[in-house]
């Protein structure tokens, strides 16, 4: 895994796994932290960015804290051939964060799942009913977030 | 919804799309929303306390770094949810974990080095967990990956 890392862009990636310290100049802290001078830290972190490595640094909220309360996974039978197109008119719903092709197992039929956020659980369903009506699933399946029972960054290079 | 002013609303849009690469990072955020580094640094520390901010930090792309993932959905009875999550929770390899509202209610992400690595992980859990109904689910294509929340900032 990840071999073709350098060091140092290992250690950069790692120092920006957890949270940004506090204070004007978050990044010279995390340099000191990782031994190396804040140019040579930043000047990584932009290289591992237009590499592909690090999609970007930016801030993750707490959905429910922030007002999204209606936050479901859902999941869909869409018959193989329907996949592709699916996914797209899925991708295109800006209530849908995530959406991934997974593979059907005997007894769950389901292909293809996004992850969305709304306000409410009405709204949320609203959503539901209008990609449904778009793609015209097999079936769908909606599971609500109950409770978050864990989050955590990437363990990759710990 | 939470009490949030369209200054509020500007900078959640700005630092979840990205979150500025470089030293003065929030006299840059400042520039982007109409405020000073002071005031820039001051509203993201009031978000913090707010609870809306988890976290500001890296966004790793998992594929491109090699590791392969998964996602698991576990039929867990009701009296064994905290049990059961203890277990799967420790595993430093699952990055998320939640509770959902179906027969299949917990539902978790295992990140590692390889398809083998992951089928080991799995089956570890399912020894210690005994839970038999288990759905394996890797990914085989991605649509959309996007962690922006709109707050419909003008």
């Amino acid at each position: 895994m990840t071999t073709h890392l350098t060091d140092t862009q290992r250690a950069v990636l790692s120092h920006l796994q957890g949270d940004l310290p506090a204070g004007p100049e978050p990044y010279d802290e995390l340099a000191e932290r990782a031994g190396m001078t804040v140019e040579a830290f930043l000047a990584t972190a932009r290289g591992l960015v237009e590499a592909g490595y690090l999609r970007r640094v930016s801030a993750l909220l707490h959905h429910v804290e922030a007002g999204f309360r209606g936050n479901a996974m859902v999941a869909w039978e869409v018959p193989a051939d329907r996949v592709a197109e699916a996914g797209r008119a899925m991708a295109g719903f800006d209530a849908v964060s995530h959406c991934y092709e997974r593979p059907a197992l005997p007894g769950w039929p389901y292909t293809l799942y996004t992850m969305l956020h709304a306000r409410t659980r009405e709204d949320a369903a609203a959503v539901v009913r209008r990609i449904a009506d778009a793609v015209r699933p097999a079936s769908y399946r909606v599971l609500y977030s109950l409770r978050e029972l864990k989050k955590r960054s990437l363990p990759v290079l710990d | 919804m939470p009490d949030l002013d369209d200054i509020d609303r500007r900078v959640l849009d700005v630092i979840q799309a990205a979150f500025p690469l470089c030293r003065s990072p929030y006299a840059e955020l400042g520039r982007r929303v109409g405020l000073s580094a002071e005031a820039a640094m001051a509203r993201v520390q009031s978000l913090r306390e707010r609870g809306l901010i988890r976290r500001i930090g890296g966004v790793v792309n998992s594929r491109e770094l090699g590791l392969v993932g998964t996602l698991v959905g576990m039929k867990v009875p009701p009296d064994r949810i905290d049990a059961v999550a203890a277990v799967v929770n420790a595993v430093p390899n699952v990055t998320h974990n939640y509770l959902r509202e179906d027969d299949y209610d917990m539902w978790f992400t295992i990140t590692a080095a390889s398809r083998d690595d992951v089928t080991a992980i799995l089956a570890d859990i399912r020894e210690k967990t005994g839970i038999e109904d288990v759905l394996d689910l890797p990914s085989l294509r991605t649509f959309k990956i996007n962690v922006h929340l709109g707050f419909g900032a003008t």
